[in-house]
Parts: structure tokens; C-alpha cells; sequence
């Protein structure tokens, strides 16, 4: 047995060493970095969370150390960043100054500055912050909705699934955009806010979800450790908890990353239409609603916000893409 | 036979999705924090008496269940109840502003398949040449930008830097053109396509790009087939094969995204609608968020799930009907 177990590995059931590292986080890492637009992706998501998680420390930072009343943020120290929210007295701050490339424009303000003032660069940076994790919150929401109602309806078949199912199908009939502005709108009381936008995008979410984690469960659950864990006399909820999610889980995860580049589109879409982020916060979808009343006076501000938008999104997108070719095993390389 | 079979059969697989529908929109609506009333004043100090009066007039100090009912049986005679807000029945509001939505999402999908199946097609059969490493550049653009950004650039560059187009408002080819003070109905016909250039192109990028995505794997999966290799081996021209045998084929998916696709149209031609001007069911759609007509919303909400319904029904029938693995060979 001991000789030639390395040949015989293909056939004799174990898996073998060079197929079984075909699986691992490791192996999908490096095969993602081995696709050069997977990786360029991923250099867009990191620097984009990596901007957000700072801008978010800066802003909970001040607020511990000089209490909720102050509103310094340490990126001010910076030359080339102000305040984001904080409006400059009269007199202070030029408003709609032009990008730096402008001859009208200053280095001091590399992207201009807005019909407040405020520095358009240091707004951009900052808007990474609400986008990213609304993107990333609201996925979740979907992500934890889906799986728990795709793993039941898929592993109790029969009724439960027909129930579930046909409400999946009915939030997915409604498009997006306007169950989230009904959700947030009436849930809130007329009052729109971040986080009612969050959990509505998150609900809106569940049928994908639901949807793919339904169908690997259905053949996960005609697997022999289920089979062998109902004879045991293991509770379904066990099951379902320890078994069934998490072998049908890897294809929910990349559809994951792929889904939270068409999350912050559609937050983009509900802060521009005012149901999302509120001013003063710094929002790309909410900048680009202040921006549409000045598209004759000031071009440079109805450009920049879109284009944070669409390069935050090509990188997930790029990035989604290379995982999933990265997790397929039929593509080879 | 089989066809008729089926399309029965996909009408009464959605009653319960139209009938959950209602439901959900139903719970959103009334659930909220304050009642209907209170929510549309915003805030304003009326008597209670009046609040009352005015729940009583439109039967909201009955039961919540008691009020669904009537809603529905109202609803199975085309009521959609009446805009407390408007004065006016929510079906005559939505029916003036159909026009320019279907007009619009039409056209953005007219606009996405002429430009997406050739540019697919291309892009599959000069595979991983300059043409498809462009055409993937401008698909991957595509489903990564924001469609009411788009709308925003274009005005900005074909409607305010170069004064070519309109920026705002649709002309609709079903008035009499003495209605827009034009000569005649070619240049309604003119007209018409000059104001509807722009958000088309706004509202048709994302379906174009997620359409040339599809048509593109399709279409390489397709020219693999191995009816492909024998046609080829009988010496059949490649033009032929492309049009006659790989084409058919690569087809079918295309149509399952058109109808899942139509929900994101909807939703995005509420953004368009609002970038542009345009008066369609979107902008009274955000009308009524913003003055809370509950009644409103709810029609509108409804209807829009049921136009999404009905388009999943159609493509998944038109497909049926094309592919002669589902139609029993009940073709011509």
C-alpha cells in the first residue's frame, strides 16, 4: 500500500494532495493574483476599504477623544485634507473652486471645492465610508437572510419550500429600488435615514441569496453525513446549522463579493434620490443629488462622485469575477 | 397544445406572487409608525376630528384585514383605490403615466439588444483579440456605472458643452403633432427620437452590457457545439454557421435575461425619469414618496410587480415557443 499510494491516489477515493489544494483559501488566493484584472480588482477593493476603515476610525476617533460636540478629524492635520461635513464661515473657504488642473484652480484643493466650500477632495474620501459599508452591511443582511430561509426551504422540501419560495419570488417581483424607498420611507415614518436604507437593501437582497443556497442545498442534502447525521438522531436545526450551510456555502460567497458592487450601486441610486445617506454626511450618490442643480456652473462637481462610484465598483466587480474563476474547477489555467 | 398548456399553467404558478404582491405592499403601507393620515399631514396640528373624518371617509378606523379585502375586491375591478392627496383615482393617474415609462424602458431594451448581440457576436468570434478586449472593457464600464450618472454625463456633454440634444422631457409619438406646434409626423417622428436619444442610451448601458456579457459566452459555448465542427467539416461557409447554427442557439439565454432584467429597468427608470424630466410612472412614483399618498404608492408599487410578472411569464413562454426541446416539436 505504501508504494505507489501516490499514483493510486487518483483513483482509490481518498483525495490526493495536488487535488485537494486546488481548493483551499491559499490556492484561490494565489490563483487571483495570478489573473491580472482579478488582481488589479482586488488592489481597488483594498485601497477603497482601507480608505474607509481610516476615514471611519478619524471621524469615531474625535468623537472619543473630544467628546460627540467636537467635530475635528485628524486627516485635517494633513495639508491636503479639511473637514468633510464642516461648512467654512463666511468669508473663509472659496466656494465652487475648480479642480487643481483648472487655471482657475489651486493645489490646495486638488478636486475644487463644493457650492459650500468644502473641500470636494477630502468629501470624496470620505464618502468611501458610507458606501462601503452600506455595501458590506446590507449584503451581510442579505447573505444571513438568504442562507438561513435557503438552507430550510431546501432542506425540508415539500410545503415549506413551496411557502418560502413563493415570498421570495414576491419580494423579487418588486424592483429593488422602490421596495427599498417604500421600506425606508414608511418604516421610518417619513424620516429617511442610512440605516433603514441598509436594512431594506439588505431584505431586497434575500431572494438572490435564498436562491442559490437553496439550490446546493438540495444536493447536499442527499449527501451520506446527512444521511448518517439524521440516523444518529441529530435535531434538524443541527443539521441544518452544522451541516447543510456550511458545505453549500462557497458559491453564496462569491456571489457575495459580487453582489456588494450592485449593493452600492443601488445605494448610489437611493442616496441620489435623497432616501439615503443625509446631508452634511459625505455620500457619492448624495454629492451627485447636490451636483444636479449645478451641472450649467460646476461640470467638476457631477463628475468626480461618479467616477469614485464606478471605479469602487469595477474593483469588486473585477475582483468577484476572479474568484469565480478562481473557485470554478472547470476553468483551468 | 402544449404551448397553451404551459402558458395556463406559468399564469396560475404567479397568482400567488401577485396575491403576495398586494400583501407585502399592503403591511408596508399600513404598518407604519402613525397612521396613514397623520403620516400625510408631516407633522401639521389638525383636530382630531378632522383626522377622524377624514379615516372614516376612506375606511381607515376598520380592521387591518377587513380593509385588505375590500382593497383586493376593489382591486379585481381595476380600483386601485383613490389618491387621498390627488383627489383622483390612483388607476387614472397611473394610466396617464404609463406612456412615457413603457416608452422609455422600450426603447432602452431596443437599444441594448441591437447594439449588444452584434458586439457579442464580434467579441466571441475574434476571441481574445483587441475587438474583444475592447468590447469586455466596455461591458465591465457598463454594469459598473450608475445609470442616472450616465444620464448626468451625457447631458452634460451632448445636451450642455455641445447644445445637440435636449437634456429634459419626452415628445410622444401618439399626440398629433399640430399638439407640439410641428410641421408634420416626420418631424413629430424626429422629434420624438431626439428627446428620447439620451435617457435610452442612460437607461439601456447596464442591460447592454449584462446582454453582450451573456451573448458573448453563448455564443463561444455555442461555436464549440459539435453541430458547429460537423458543419464546418461539410465545408459549410463560416458566415452560414455563424447566422444559421451558432446564432439559434446562443439565443435562448438571452431572453431569460431580458425578462429578469426587467426589474432593474424599472427601478433604473425611476432614476432616469428623474434625471430627465420625464413624467412616467417613476416620477409619480417619487411624488408620491415625497407627499406619502399611501394609496398611490401601493398602486404603483403593485402595478410595477405585476408588469415585472407578466414580462417573466412572456420571456419564459417566447422561450418555450423557440426552443423545441420545451414546445414538443409543435413548431412550423
Amino acid at each position: 500500500m505504501a508504494i505507489g499510494e501516490g499514483q493510486m491516489g487518483d483513483r482509490s477515493g481518498g483525495p490526493p494532495e495536488d487535488v485537494e489544494a486546488k481548493f483551499g483559501w491559499r490556492y484561490t488566493f494565489a490563483k487571483v493574483m495570478q489573473d491580472t484584472t482579478a488582481r488589479w480588482g482586488l488592489y481597488v477593493v483594498a485601497i477603497v476599504l482601507l480608505i474607509s476603515a481610516y476615514t471611519m476610525i478619524d471621524s469615531n476617533l474625535s468623537r472619543l477623544t473630544f467628546g460627540a460636540v467636537s467635530d475635528f478629524t485628524f486627516a485635517e492635520a494633513l495639508p491636503i485634507f479639511d473637514h468633510p461635513e464642516r461648512i467654512p464661515p463666511p468669508g473663509q473657504g472659496e466656494e465652487n473652486v475648480p479642480p487643481a488642473f483648472h487655471a482657475d484652480g489651486s493645489l490646495s484643493n486638488p478636486l475644487g471645492t463644493d457650492p459650500s466650500g468644502r473641500d470636494y477632495f477630502t468629501r470624496i474620501v470620505y464618502g468611501a465610508q458610507v458606501s462601503v459599508s452600506v455595501g458590506i452591511a446590507s449584503t451581510l443582511i442579505g447573505f444571513v437572510g438568504g442562507t438561513l430561509i435557503g438552507a430550510v426551504s431546501g432542506y425540508y422540501g415539500g410545503r415549506v419550500d413551496d411557502v418560502l419560495m413563493r415570498m421570495v419570488e414576491t419580494v423579487y417581483a418588486i424592483p429593488p429600488l422602490i421596495l427599498i424607498i417604500v421600506f425606508t420611507v414608511f418604516v421610518s415614518g417619513g424620516t429617511p435615514d442610512i440605516t433603514y436604507a441598509i436594512i431594506g437593501v439588505g431584505i431586497t437582497f434575500i431572494p438572490v441569496f435564498a436562491r442559490i443556497i437553496r439550490s446546493e442545498v438540495l444536493s447536499v442534502r442527499e449527501m451520506d453525513y446527512i444521511e448518517a447525521a439524521k440516523a444518529s438522531g441529530v435535531k434538524n436545526r443541527n443539521i441544518i446549522l452544522r451541516h447543510v450551510i456550511p458545505n453549500s456555502f462557497a458559491p453564496v460567497l462569491v456571489y457575495a463579493t459580487l453582489q456588494i458592487g450592485v449593493t452600492i450601486l443601488i445605494v448610489a441610486g437611493l442616496s441620489f434620490l435623497g432616501y439615503g445617506a443625509q446631508p452634511p454626511t459625505p455620500d457619492w450618490g448624495q454629492m451627485l443629488n447636490v451636483s444636479h442643480g449645478y451641472m450649467h456652473s460646476n461640470v467638476w462637481l457631477s463628475i468626480w462622485p461618479g467616477l469614485a462610484i464606478l471605479i469602487t465598483i469595477m474593483g469588486f466587480n473585477l475582483f468577484g469575477d476572479g474568484l469565480q474563476d478562481a473557485l470554478d474547477p472547470r476553468i483551468d489555467d | 397544445m402544449g404551448l397553451l398548456r404551459y402558458t395556463a399553467f406559468r399564469v396560475v404558478q404567479a397568482i400567488p406572487v401577485l396575491i403576495g404582491i398586494t400583501v407585502i405592499t399592503f403591511i408596508l403601507a399600513n404598518l407604519a409608525p402613525g397612521d396613514p393620515v397623520r403620516l400625510m399631514l408631516q407633522g401639521q396640528e389638525v383636530d382630531q376630528e378632522v383626522i377622524e373624518r377624514v379615516e372614516r371617509q376612506y375606511g381607515l378606523d376598520r380592521p387591518l384585514h377587513e380593509r385588505y379585502v375590500t382593497y383586493m375586491v376593489n382591486l379585481l375591478q381595476g380600483d386601485l383605490g383613490h389618491s387621498i392627496h390627488r383627489d383622483r383615482p390612483v388607476t387614472d393617474l397611473l394610466i396617464q403615466r404609463a406612456g412615457p415609462t413603457l416608452l422609455l424602458v422600450i426603447s432602452a431594451y431596443a437599444f441594448a439588444l441591437v447594439t449588444a448581440i452584434p458586439l457579442g457576436i464580434i467579441a466571441a468570434t475574434r476571441r481574445n483579440e483587441p475587438t474583444d478586449h475592447v468590447s469586455r472593457i466596455v461591458a465591465l464600464i457598463g454594469v459598473s456605472t450608475p445609470s442616472f450618472w450616465i444620464g448626468i454625463m451625457l447631458i452634460l456633454i451632448f445636451a450642455i458643452q455641445l447644445g445637440w440634444l435636449p437634456s429634459s422631457g419626452l415628445v410622444y409619438p401618439w399626440r398629433s403633432p399640430a399638439h407640439y406646434g410641428y410641421s408634420g409626423y416626420l418631424e413629430l417622428a424626429f422629434q420624438t427620437i431626439r428627446h428620447l436619444l439620451l435617457p435610452m442610451v442612460a437607461l439601456g448601458t447596464l442591460q447592454m452590457a449584462t446582454l453582450m456579457r451573456v451573448e458573448r459566452t453563448q455564443m463561444i459555448e455555442s461555436l464549440q457545439g459539435e453541430y458547429v465542427k460537423l458543419a464546418r467539416a461539410y465545408g459549410v461557409p463560416e458566415r452560414t454557421i455563424l447566422r444559421k447554427h451558432a446564432f439559434q442557439v446562443a439565443q435562448l439565454p438571452i431572453i431569460t435575461i431580458v425578462g429578469l432584467n426587467l426589474s432593474t429597468a424599472l427601478g433604473g427608470a425611476v432614476l432616469i425619469e428623474y434625471v430627465f424630466n420625464i413624467n412616467g410612472i417613476g416620477r409619480l412614483f417619487l411624488e408620491a414618496i415625497q407627499s406619502l399618498d399611501y394609496q398611490l404608492i401601493m398602486g404603483i408599487t403593485i402595478v410595477i410587480g405585476t408588469m415585472f410578472v407578466i414580462g417573466v411569464i412572456i420571456t419564459d413562454i417566447s422561450y418555450a415557443y423557440i426552443d423545441p426541446r420545451v414546445t414538443y416539436g409543435d413548431r412550423d
